[in-house]
This record gives C-alpha cells, structure tokens and sequence, in this order.
C-alpha cells in the first residue's frame, strides 16, 4: 500500500498543478459564478492533463498476478482487485486535485463559499465518476490488447467524449462543463453508473479468459 | 552495433507507432479538406496553409501534438527497460564496452522515435501537395491563418520560401520526438515500469502544459513542446524560449545517460 502510494506521487502533484491552474482564471476581474465555475472546471487542462494522469496512474498500479489466482482458485479476486485499484488511484488524486482547487480558491481570495455551491459539488462527482469510468475502461483495455494499448484505448475515449464537448455535441464524461440542475447531473451519474457496471462486467468476462 | 539494435527492436512496435501517426495524420486531412475547398478553392487555400503543423481549427492537430512523445516512444522506447529488466545488460557488459552500448540504446530511440513522427508529418504534407495547389502563402488573403511573429518562429521565411519553413518545421518536430523517446529510453534506468518508462515523454508534456498556465514567462510566450513544435502555434512563442527548452531538454539526457549509466556500472 504504502509502495503503491509512492507510485502515485508524480500524478498526485501533476494533478495538483491542474487543480492550482484554477487560479489565473480566477482572479480576473468579473465574479461571476459561471466564470468560477469555468475556472474550476477547465476542460482543457482535466482532459489533456487530469484525466490522462488518472489513467497512467491507474496502468502504473495494475498488476496482475499469477499467484494471486493459485491462492484464490478464482480469476474474480483479480477483477475486485482492479476495481479497487482504480478507486483508490482515483480517490487519492481527486483529493489532489481539489487540494489543488483549495489552495486557488485560498489565492484568489475566494474562500471555501465556491466550493460549497451545489453546481460546484455536482461538477466534482461527475469528474471523480468520470475518472473511475475511463480507469476501468483502461483495465479492460490493458486486460484485452495490454496495458500501453489499454491507455491508447482510454484515452481515445476521453478524446473523443472530448472533441464531442468542444463541438458542442452531446458528451458524458465533460458533462461537468455546464451548470446543470441536480437532477441532470443525477441522470449523468446514473449512465456513468451504468456504464461503470458494464466496464466492470466485460473486464470480469475478459480477465476468465486471458491466459497468464 | 546496428545489427543488434535491429534485432532488439520490434519490428511490431515501429509499425504501431507508424501507424497511430499516419492514422491522426489522415484524419486530420479527412476534417480539413472538405468539398468546397475541393471545388472552389475560394481562399487561396494550399498545402502551406492546410497541413497538419499549420492547423489551427482541427482538433485532431491538437491530438497530434499532444500525443507525439507517445507515438515517438512506441519502437523503441522500451527496448532498455526490457534488457535491464531481463539481465540482457549483463551479457552485454561482458562482451562490448557498456557506455558505446548504453549510448546506442538512446540513439536507436532517438533515430526511430525521429523517423515514426517524420514520415507521419511527412505524408500529410504530401497528401496535400496531391490536392491542393502550390500557391505561396499571402499574409492579407490568408490572414485567417493567423501566421505572424508573435506565434511562428521565422515568419519572413514562411511568406518567402513557405517550403523551406514547413520542411524545417517537419525536421524540428521531428528532432523533439527523438528527444522524447530518447527520454523515454533512459528512465528506464529508474522506473521499473515499463508502461510508464514508454509514457515519460508524454508525461513531462503534460506536466510542461499545465506549469505554462501557473507560471507564466514574461509576454505569455510558451514553453510548452507541442506550442513551438507546430509550424504556427496557437499561443505566443519565441526562438530563444524555444532554444532554450531544446538545450535544457538535450542537457537533461546527457545528464541521466551519464547518472543511469553509472548505477549499471559502465
């Protein structure tokens, strides 16, 4: 645990220089909550840097390994092991991440009231669920093609759900762009919720048939 | 020596790397060329103003450029990582002079890196000199391009010998995707992951992006790779920052060829 911990220094401090960026929009002169929130929630640096940092530390703690299923008897402990894996890497640098958020908020004169908007919070989840999403979507890739095309795999989905966003296309994961009401972002949450669960199917399915 | 390199690297893995940069390389050409610009060229559109180091719009510019320490790392990337790993360097001491070796390690990386993202920019510019024509570049008809001193490196050159400044554009792109890889290959002496030994260049990138936005030099100029490495960036940029970054990026690999060196004993 501890080792794993370590492994995930580098992207806990690129993602914390992410959540800190915040800063430069924030103290322009307008304070309006859409521009706070167009600050926080920067979708140009959470898709090329935060969520590709999510992913690599994910790859970079996946491990499978042989004995583990000699000891279990069963491929299911691996498959739980992965989940976990991507929830704790996920957790950990989201903590970053909005560290990151804190300490721009703190610079900006700010104070904790931004981050205590229901929008604010809304916005978070839907990244923290996000982030889940494409680090499973990223198991299964490793499990299937391996783990550099894994990240290939994860990330072409994330640029993809991306470029959507940009042209102003529907799109799940930078769903978190806009301000939405409580239950649009809840509806969001459910199909990644789903969308969770079947990732986690298909790498259950996968991992069965993988030959180590 | 290039013998042994050639049979330690996977053939698989330069077809890989060739093949994820000529697949963003087409697909930029797929969302930059549309019908009307195939039949009425009404802006005086060339292969100067429309390949992929001169995109603006296209996201799929962006992508290759974010991308490009990824796609150079792909031959030849793991190639130290796995040698280490396997004990195949301790054969290698035995039999060669290990410092010779460990350089050759770095400049296979180097070479290959260089040449996937090479011949990737290099088909896109031809593509468009198959179906665009060869007008020189016009700073008041193709002022939507946006090219001027502020974000392109020898202006004067793109507007006199629009040619000469794509070709060393393609050649300086392809110089840093050699960096990159060389990069790449020599964290291998400190990471034990190989995964993230091939993602190290793309790593440093990210990490590059998102500093620019804190900490910013005087006159908003960039020091981000994938800003100075497209023919006209879409942020400020200048020679000396750009020198400048090269010789520190060329600095630092010399520095951990020599560090890494030393923990294998050469």
């Amino acid at each position: 645990m501890k080792h794993q911990l370590l492994q995930l220094l580098p992207f806990l401090l690129c993602v914390w220089l992410v959540g800190l960026s915040a800063v430069v929009m924030m103290t322009s002169d307008t304070a309006s909550l859409a521009l706070q929130f167009a600050s926080i929630f920067n979708r140009v640096t959470l898709s090329l840097a935060y969520f590709p940092a999510t992913i690599m530390a994910v790859l970079t703690l996946l491990k499978f390994r042989l004995n583990d299923i000699l000891l279990l008897r069963t491929r299911d402990g691996q498959a739980v092991q992965s989940a976990l894996i991507v929830l704790l890497s996920q957790v950990v640098l989201f903590g970053g991440w909005f560290s990151g958020i804190f300490a721009a908020c703190l610079l900006a004169g700010e104070g904790f009231s931004l981050l205590w908007q229901p929008a604010v919070l809304l916005g978070m989840g839907t990244i923290l669920l996000a982030g889940c999403l494409l680090g499973l979507i990223a198991v299964l890739g490793a499990i299937v093609f391996g783990r550099f095309l894994g990240f290939w795999v994860a990330l072409t989905v994330e640029f993809f759900d991306f470029y959507c966003n940009v042209s102003f296309r529907k799109s799940l994961i930078f769903s978190f762009v806009q301000i939405r009401t409580p239950m649009a972002t809840l509806s969001v949450w459910m199909l990644i919720a789903s969308g969770l669960v079947a990732v986690l199917v298909a790498v259950i399915y996968f991992n069965n048939r993988k030959e180590y | 020596m290039w013998t042994y390199f050639g049979i330690r690297i996977q053939k698989r893995s330069v077809w890989l790397g060739l093949v994820v940069g000529i697949s963003l390389s087409v697909i930029q050409i797929a969302q930059s060329l549309d019908g009307q610009l195939l039949s009425r060229n009404l802006f005086f559109e060339s292969p100067y103003t429309r390949w992929l180091g001169m995109d603006p719009f296209n996201f799929s510019a962006l992508l290759f450029y974010i991308l490009l320490p990824l796609i150079a790392a792909l031959p030849a990337g793991s190639v130290l990582h796995r040698d280490l790993t396997s004990g195949l360097i301790g054969q290698v001491k035995m039999r060669r002079n290990l410092k010779s070796t460990l350089w050759g390690y770095v400049w296979a990386a180097f070479i290959t890196g260089a040449l996937v993202v090479g011949i990737a920019l290099s088909v896109n510019l031809a593509v468009y000199f198959m179906v665009l024509p060869n007008i020189r570049p016009d700073n008041l008809l193709n002022a939507n391009v946006a090219v001027m001193s502020q974000n392109t490196l020898f202006v004067t050159l793109y507007y006199q010998h629009p040619l000469l400044h794509a070709l060393l554009s393609l050649t300086f792109a392809s110089f840093w995707a050699g960096l990159f890889a060389a990069f790449a290959t020599i964290t291998a002496f400190w990471i034990n992951n190989q995964f993230l030994v091939l993602a190290m260049g793309f790593f440093l990138q990210i990490v590059l992006l998102v500093a620019n936005t804190i900490l910013r030099l005087p006159g908003q100029v960039s020091y981000v790779p994938m800003d100075f490495l497209k023919e006209t960036a879409n942020s400020f940029i200048s020679l000396p920052v750009a020198g400048s970054v090269t010789l520190a990026m060329v600095l630092i690999i010399v520095s951990m060829v020599h560090w890494g060196g030393k923990r294998v004993g050469w």
